[in-house]
């Protein structure tokens, strides 16, 4: 499938993505949690799209919904020209082996009593028919592309160090040389030196294997680091979805705003002249939702409108789509 | 700066712990001095002796742990030298703390307003009713509104970094004259985590309180710090003025994490990562404790530790190259 004003090939279309998860709130009450409430976005082949919010804003369960590691409460997921609604579990199993994961947590999402090459050999087990020395060569190749020394084939995750661990997850990833592969939070549980190792070898195997990512975070550096397009999410909605350099030059929304402004640079000289903007309170309840356009409590530009309507995410100009009665100009 | 500005003067402190292994040593040698007003950021990544440095001066390492040797002054009293009743008094009225995490440094089953007032009425000797009275005037300052109400609130119904202020206010109360925040924004959002950091500048300037910034964030450093002290492998490796630091940083591994970390505002930038990992205590290499990871070690590097080398302007390298070259590199 080709999108028509960009001519780029479109892997991923999502289309009012929604999951509410139902909490019991005293004896007979239930209440839905929102998570995800109608997001809609496009992943192009072979780009990063990034995906940012704090707590709560619904990235990661967008990404487990991806995966079909959580049912979705309604919309579409078109994946590489197949909806995901019309597939058969048998055929939904073979489409996963093109959507792989890395998770957060190096530590428990490897299994501890598997050695190193049992993990990442898992999934060619699973859907191909290698032989063993195939698979055991693939194994190597794997280690290697991820800049692990072979002999560690034969060893247990605790034998290694959180980015080493995350090495592993990576191998496993790709080990089938999925079509797109979700990362969530794939650095925030590592040292700020290892960090940047895992993001330059990201974008390696992506050159290397043509991947396509969704990269999950909440710190914005990494994610401008990486990402080709960013989408903004607050409360289960996407708020901002523009190509990296946009969002960060002509950003249009004022979470966007503030989230930028919220960052912490590493340059002392700039700390007393930077124009900030702080926002007051927190965020509120996925259960309690605000009236109207959600970040209204928090804004500082909101009016009446704001606690009333909703707004939509439209295009305001081309590939810059925002929702927000009245988007900021510089 | 005369020397009676001096609030705390650690000198050569070392602080170990018993393994099965024997010792091993989580912070050798450090020496470090904070004066009235001035924020001293600690830099490391894990398992750099950081958190160990800031629990050496709470006094509240406890076995297998022990301090070897050193001394740690504060205004002349050497508080490795008092009793554990002495220590109590200093803590949370001369010196005290916040934690990282403050959902588990605050006690589920008392209130907000019982927890701050219990520090007030102990040290200062207040009945019930005048603690209360300044308990709701110090949640007032830290931002948090509704405080008469938040006064009989649990912690469970805060959100984070409502807590944290909570843990600021409580830190505050006495106001101690050293105050030692341990990653106090690691587990917040970006959003609040810029709030907290513009109360701790305000109350600081409020107060002249001396702070002690345990983080592995260099954006936050940059954002707070006077001074900063970089750790790795148990050591400080380097010495200097926030500015210097960022401008021109001298040793290896401050240049390392300053080229790991994105600068956020430039664009298309690469992000050099410092192969390697943090070495554990119980495998330090011999010589210099960075050689492993160091881009231009020598032979002399794999024999002998390097010195904390004093330069001009009151900054301090450890490193042979620094050494050899001398004073004509600064």
């Amino acid at each position: 499938m080709k999108d028509v004003q960009s001519q780029k090939n479109i892997l991923l279309d999502v289309q009012g993505l929604k999951k509410y998860f139902e909490i019991k709130e005293g004896f007979f009450k239930t209440q839905l949690l929102k998570a995800v409430d109608e997001i809609s976005f496009r992943v192009y082949e072979g780009e990063t799209l990034g995906i940012v919010g704090e707590s709560g804003c619904g990235k990661s369960t967008t990404g487990n919904m991806l995966i079909h590691l959580i049912e979705k409460t309604g919309g579409t997921i078109v994946f590489d020209g197949k909806n995901f609604d019309d597939l058969t579990a048998e055929e939904m199993r073979s489409l996963r082996s093109d959507i792989q994961m890395i998770f957060q947590d190096p530590f428990s999402s490897l299994n501890p009593r598997m050695k190193v090459k049992e993990i990442i050999s898992e999934p060619i087990r699973t859907h191909t028919n290698k032989s063993k020395e195939e698979i055991e060569q693939d194994v190597y190749n794997l280690m290697e592309a991820v800049g692990l020394d072979k002999s560690y084939a034969n060893r247990y995750p605790h034998e290694f160090s959180g980015g080493q661990r995350q090495r592993i997850g990576i191998a496993r990833a790709i080990a089938l040389r999925p079509k797109l592969v979700i990362c969530d939070e794939p650095i925030s549980a590592l040292d700020v030196s290892i960090q940047a190792q895992i993001l330059n070898l990201l974008m390696k195997l992506q050159k290397d294997y043509q991947l396509t990512f969704i990269f999950i975070a909440h710190g914005l550096p990494a994610v401008k680091y990486i990402s080709d397009r960013i989408a903004v999410m607050y409360l289960g909605k996407i708020v901002e979805i523009t190509t990296r350099d946009q969002l960060f030059e002509k950003p249009l929304h004022p979470y966007t705003v503030s989230l930028v402004s919220a960052v912490p640079l590493p340059d002392p000289t700039i700390r007393d002249v930077r124009k900030r903007i702080i926002l007051e309170g927190d965020v509120p309840s996925n259960v309690h939702l605000p009236s109207g356009c959600r970040f209204h409590t928090r804004c500082p530009f909101a009016t009446e409108k704001c606690k009333m309507e909703s707004p939509e995410l439209v295009e305001h100009e081309q590939g810059h789509e925002v929702a927000c009665f009245y988007p900021l100009a510089n | 700066m005369s020397e009676s500005n001096v609030v705390l003067n650690v000198q050569q402190l070392h602080t170990s712990f018993k393994t099965n292994s024997g010792y091993v040593q989580s912070v050798k040698d450090v020496s470090f001095q904070v004066q009235k007003g001035e924020t001293l950021a600690i830099v490391g990544e894990s398992g750099s002796g950081k958190s160990v440095t800031a629990l050496s001066i709470m006094g509240l390492i406890e076995k297998p742990g022990v301090i070897e040797k050193g001394k740690i002054e504060l205004e002349q009293v050497d508080l490795t030298k008092i009793n554990d009743k002495e220590y109590r008094k200093l803590r949370g009225n001369d010196i005290a703390m916040i934690f990282q995490e403050p959902l588990t440094s605050l006690n589920p089953l008392f209130t907000i307003g019982n927890q701050i007032a219990e520090a007030i009425k102990l040290h200062q000797g207040l009945d019930t009713k005048q603690a209360k009275v300044n308990v709701i005037e110090l949640l007032k300052r830290v931002g948090i509104p509704r405080a008469e109400k938040v006064y009989y609130s649990y912690p469970h119904t805060l959100s984070g970094g409502m807590r944290q202020r909570v843990m600021i206010a409580m830190a505050l109360s006495c106001k101690p004259k050293l105050l030692i925040a341990d990653e106090p924004t690691t587990a917040l959002d970006v959003t609040i985590q810029a709030q907290i950091l513009e109360l701790m500048k305000k109350l600081k300037d409020e107060n002249n309180t001396a702070i002690i910034l345990i983080t592995h964030d260099l954006g936050v450093v940059a954002e707070m710090a006077d001074s900063v002290a970089v750790m790795y492998a148990g050591q400080i490796v380097e010495f200097a003025d926030v500015f210097t630091i960022f401008a021109d940083p001298k040793h290896p591994y401050t240049q390392g994490l300053l080229n790991s970390t994105p600068k956020f505002y430039e664009k298309n930038e690469v992000l050099q990562s410092i192969k390697g990992t943090v070495p554990t205590s119980n495998s330090m290499p011999i010589g210099c404790r960075f050689n492993p990871r160091c881009p231009y070690v020598t032979q002399k590097c794999l024999n002998e530790n390097p010195s904390l080398k004093k330069l001009d302007s009151g900054r301090q390298v450890r490193c042979w190259l620094v050494e050899e070259e001398g004073e004509t590199l600064v």
